[in-house]
């Protein structure tokens, strides 16, 4: 017995923590907002505590249970941290630790904001995530699921004065009870068969009780779909992403990156503990595999093309996170498909790399939204087109941003091309399956990944070169200036976050194989984990290997060996020029690539994904305006029709409602009649 | 994790030769491919010495920077350059095992080529020219389309190794080389065209003009002078032999050492160069004979490519298994 906490206390002490930071900091900041700063450097330091915590989960394989008093009667709160929490605990406190810092320098330069509703929503998120990760009963759970959705939606309508915004979070809040009720339903399902042993009552819907739970093939898979498409709805599953791309960008940057960065893994957490953890791998099927696989590389592919399309920095980035959930679902999918079917290794190392991937995603996204906040600030404006030459003036977060571009397009030595290699090394396991139908579907999978992944690769080029490359397209750019230091040290902080994700991917893997055990009982070879930390070794002996720390240092070695070479040859001064301008004197801003043109190519070639509406103006025009629109073509062939429906059947309701009081009274007599009948029948 | 049989000092000696032959070899290779179009257009050539003639011209000028521009725009020609000339000690090409080969796969490889392109593309866009702009969205474009197909046909190659590997791919292939596989003439067909998209050469992109509406490499290149433009030249350069070497290696890996001996280093490195001269000559004669395409037909050509790589693949479990 020692006198430190466990991890479990530690999170709840987190978890109380950030409760209570939330409505003391509310208050105190009503009073002064000069405490702003001080009052987020404490819920950071929660973050770190909470990430040590995950992480000390994640080094030896603990289990740890608590029950707390209150809740529902015969159902008090249990709290539960095993290795699968540990690990999105790791997530959820190392990315938020980076973005509250952040926002200790942000929020100062935003002056309409309603500074203490917003520090109170920002504390609550958090704990309501944490919660979810911690809550081992479905009741807990849900009541931390629906506070977090209620919470992340006041954090979307912060600017609620915007009519865009209102609707972005009402089509939000309505997706998000669409998939609570999803969920409810696959916990009804797997609570609804008595375990044995057990007293009969609501301690059926303890997660241990519902663990036990024998469901049928049947059954199982409704559960499964439930899950998928409820947890989905969360996480941006197509169709249920539209709210996806409208709610994250309007929010303020730091929420963005929690609502992006942090949020959409707890979805992913669900699906795993649901599929993996309460249903348990045995009650899974192989063939459920395929889809989710198909899926996942659909969303990546169809996510990032709209990526490409898009003006607004965090709406392109909001895409790109549909893109990289798909990425983590094609990750699942395989391991099901390759679990199921007798693969353990191939499977097990799927899901670590779609798991490998969620924390990349946290840390790179979550960096990536915060340098999208900096550049809006910057130039005044959420529109790229008005941005250009930022690298000149913020040379500190432009390069810290440009990290997060080469991490995020899956570049050797960033961290996300450590997972999307590691996905791409199991889905290379095709071979090892039966039946042509199973292997064309794995590398149909490969090959969106590889495209989609290719794709980011130009989508961020478009991010980056038309936002700090190149000259200002705005006054607002051109007075822009770098970023205050708190900015600096939380962007800084993510960026290290995803170096040590990048160099150390064994030491990572040690602590996802302890999740993969504690999911599904097998483990990653043992070589791959005992080759030491610069080697990179999932399928040994004769598998690929890849040391990304030795790759970093031969490029560091290169490097001096080019900029040696012209001291060698010659001379190495430098003189200004105007740029070339095909013999014309005249440069202006708007001969660089528009966002528009930059995507021009992927609109021309992948026309089928998008709804374009074009105006080519006639010669008679007398004010000839060229006009193109891009829809996602889910709105008109999905949303519409359906809300369409709605309030179709709504009207045809409405007729009932006629105003005289006789009919109403007809109707009370008939109901009346109609419930005695039933009654006596009955 | 074993660094292969090799001694450390051998090991150092071999890396070193293959990234000084490499990276002094490149501007030699452009050069012979140079003379090849000139002797079929029926030109009389510059020889074979005239892309080192510029590159040291080049090296002797001042840099001209363009206003506007930030740091990246310098740093980018020597990113670029490091991130090919490192791949040159992944890809075995004077023995079968070379020993940093670990480091890096063949999925590393293609990650490498990107990240080189995604920087030229950063570099082309720092200067703010329309030229640049055009440029850098064009490589990236044709870059999305060869990408996923050179995946493919690494995977191809990698179906008899279940490694993507070099040394092991290479050591697969040459046990098996008494054997006939049809999935690699698909992969080799579609590894030409890729070849071509990834280089920049004809149908593709023109590596010789400078009109304003087809060039893609050279609109990347415009703002740069001097040192800078020649770490840019000599970095493509590179890029081309890398690809030949890959190429070798995968498809006509026949006489790679296995050992490293003085006498097998020396045939190896005879019969290696007798490859590249005969590859540089063919890709001469293609260019020749073919006219640049429009810029919006090129992913039917990638497309193509990316097909024929997927076929390899299948075929590979339909008739080699």
């Amino acid at each position: 017995m020692t006198l430190l906490p466990d991890p479990l206390e530690t999170s709840l002490l987190v978890l109380m923590f950030w409760g209570m930071m939330a409505v003391l900091g509310f208050f105190i900041l009503r009073i002064s907002r000069t405490f702003l700063s001080p009052l987020l450097f404490l819920l950071a330091a929660g973050g770190v505590t909470l990430a040590s915590s995950g992480l000390s989960g994640l080094t030896s394989p603990a289990d740890l249970h608590r029950v707390v008093p209150g809740g529902l009667p015969g159902l008090p709160f249990h709290f539960r941290q095993d290795p699968l929490s540990s690990f999105f605990l790791l997530l959820l406190g190392g990315a938020a630790t980076g973005i509250l810092i952040f926002s200790a320098g942000y929020l100062r330069s935003l002056p309409t904001l309603r500074i203490p509703s917003f520090f109170l929503r920002t504390a609550l998120f958090l704990a309501s995530m944490e919660g979810v990760l911690l809550a081992d009963d479905a009741y807990l759970f849900m009541v931390f699921w629906e506070t977090m959705a209620l919470v992340s939606y006041a954090l979307v309508v912060t600017e609620s004065n915007r009519e865009e915004v209102r609707n972005a979070g009402y089509l939000y809040l309505l997706m998000a009870h669409f998939g609570s009720l999803l969920i409810l339903a696959a916990f009804f399902f797997l609570a609804s068969r008595e375990p044995p042993g057990l007293a009969p009552g609501l301690s059926a819907f303890t997660f241990e009780a519902m663990g036990k739970s024998n469901p049928t093939g049947g059954v199982a898979l409704l559960i499964f779909v439930c899950a998928l498409l409820g947890f989905g709805a969360k996480a941006g599953l197509i169709p249920l992403h539209v709210w996806l791309p409208e709610a994250h960008p309007v929010a303020p940057s730091p929420a963005s990156a929690l609502l992006s960065g942090i949020m959409l893994k707890t979805a992913v957490y669900g699906l795993l503990r649901v599929s993996f953890g309460l249903l348990g791998p045995g009650h899974l099927n192989y063939s459920w595999g395929v889809p989710v696989l198909l899926a996942g590389g659909f969303m990546a592919l169809f996510g990032i093309l709209h990526a490409l399309l898009q003006s607004d920095p965090k709406k392109l980035l909001a895409y790109s996170s549909i893109e990289n959930i798909g990425i983590i679902f094609l990750g699942i999918g395989l391991a099901i498909l390759y679990i199921r079917s007798g693969h353990p290794v191939a499977g097990e190392l799927a899901l670590g790399a779609s798991l490998y991937h969620a924390i990349n995603h946290a840390f790179f996204k979550s960096l990536l939204f915060l340098g999208a906040g900096t550049m809006i600030h910057a130039s005044g404006t959420n529109d790229l087109n008005t941005m250009g030459g930022l690298l000149r003036r913020m040379p500190f977060s432009g390069v810290l941003v440009l990290g997060g571009i080469l991490c995020i397009s899956g570049l050797p030595p960033g961290n996300g091309f450590v997972s999307e290699w590691l996905l791409l090394q199991a889905s290379l396991q095709a071979g090892t399956l039966s039946g042509t139908l199973l292997r064309s579907a794995v590398l149909l999978g490969a090959a969106l990944l590889v495209l989609a992944s290719a794709l980011a690769a130009m989508g961020f080029v478009k991010f980056y070169g038309i936002g700090y490359l190149g000259i200002p397209r705005s006054e607002g750019a051109q007075k822009a200036h770098e970023v205050s230091i708190p900015e600096r040290i939380g962007m800084a902080w993510l960026m290290a976050g995803c170096l040590l994700l990048a160099l150390l991917p064994v030491q990572m893997l040690k602590g996802i194989d302890i999740v993969l055990h504690s999911l599904t009982g097998t483990s990653l070879p043992t070589a791959t984990l005992s080759s030491g930390w610069l080697w990179l070794l999932p399928l040994p002996p004769q598998g690929a290997s890849y040391s990304p720390a030795l790759l970093l240092g031969l490029l560091g070695l290169l490097l001096p060996l080019g900029g040696f070479l012209p001291r060698v040859f010659g001379r190495s001064s430098f003189r200004k020029t105007p740029v070339w301008g095909c013999g014309y004197e005249i440069r202006t801003p708007r001969m660089q690539d528009s966002s528009g043109s930059f995507g021009q190519p992927i609109r021309h070639f992948f026309a089928n994904f998008f709804l374009m509406k074009r105006h080519l103006p006639d010669p008679s025009e007398k004010d000839p305006v060229f006009e193109l629109t891009v829809e996602d073509p889910h709105w008109a062939f999905l949303y519409r029709p359906a809300f369409r429906l709605f309030q179709g059947l709504a009207a045809l309701a409405e007729r009932v409602r006629t105003g005289r009081i006789s009919v109403y009274l007809v109707y009370s007599f008939g109901t009346l009649i109609l419930l005695l009948t039933v009654f006596r029948w009955m | 994790m074993d660094v292969s049989p090799l001694s450390l000092r051998s090991g150092f000696f071999l890396e070193g030769a293959q990234l000084l032959l490499a990276i002094i070899g490149a501007p030699l290779l452009a050069g012979w491919i140079g003379l090849c179009r000139a002797l079929l257009s029926n030109r009389s050539p510059a020889g074979i010495l005239q892309p080192w003639r510029d590159l040291l011209r080049l090296f002797r000028k001042e840099t001209l920077l363009p206003e506007g521009t930030s740091f990246l725009f310098r740093a980018v020609p020597y990113l670029v350059f490091a991130a090919l000339a490192s791949s040159t000690l992944f890809i075995p090409f004077l023995g079968t095992d070379p020993p940093l080969a670990p480091v890096a796969d063949a999925v590393v490889l293609v990650g490498l080529f990107s990240l080189a392109r995604m920087m030229m593309a950063f570099g082309a866009m720092d200067a703010g020219t329309p030229f640049g702009d055009l440029g850098g969205r064009r490589e990236m474009m044709v870059g999305f389309l060869a990408e996923p197909a050179t995946l493919m046909i690494l995977f191809t190659a990698s179906l008899w190794s279940h490694s993507t590997s070099l040394p092991a791919i290479i050591h697969s292939l040459l046990d098996a080389s008494d054997k006939f596989h049809p999935s690699l003439l698909f992969a080799l067909l579609a590894f030409i065209l890729v070849f071509l998209a990834e280089n920049g050469r004809l149908p593709i992109d023109n590596p010789a003009t400078h009109l304003e509406l087809t060039m893609i490499h050279e609109a990347m290149i415009l703002e740069y002078s001097g040192p800078l433009l020649a770490m840019m030249e000599w970095a493509s350069q590179l890029k081309l032999i890398l690809y030949l070497l890959i190429g070798a290696d995968f498809f006509f890996p026949a006489g790679l050492p296995k050992v490293l001996s003085a006498g097998a280093l020396a045939g190896g490195l005879l019969l290696l160069s007798l490859k590249l001269l005969v590859a540089g000559g063919t890709l001469a004669v293609i260019e020749t004979l073919l006219a640049k395409l429009r810029i919006f037909r090129v992913p039917e050509f990638t497309a193509l490519a990316y097909l024929l790589a997927t076929m390899g693949f299948l075929i590979h479990f339909v008739l080699e298994v």
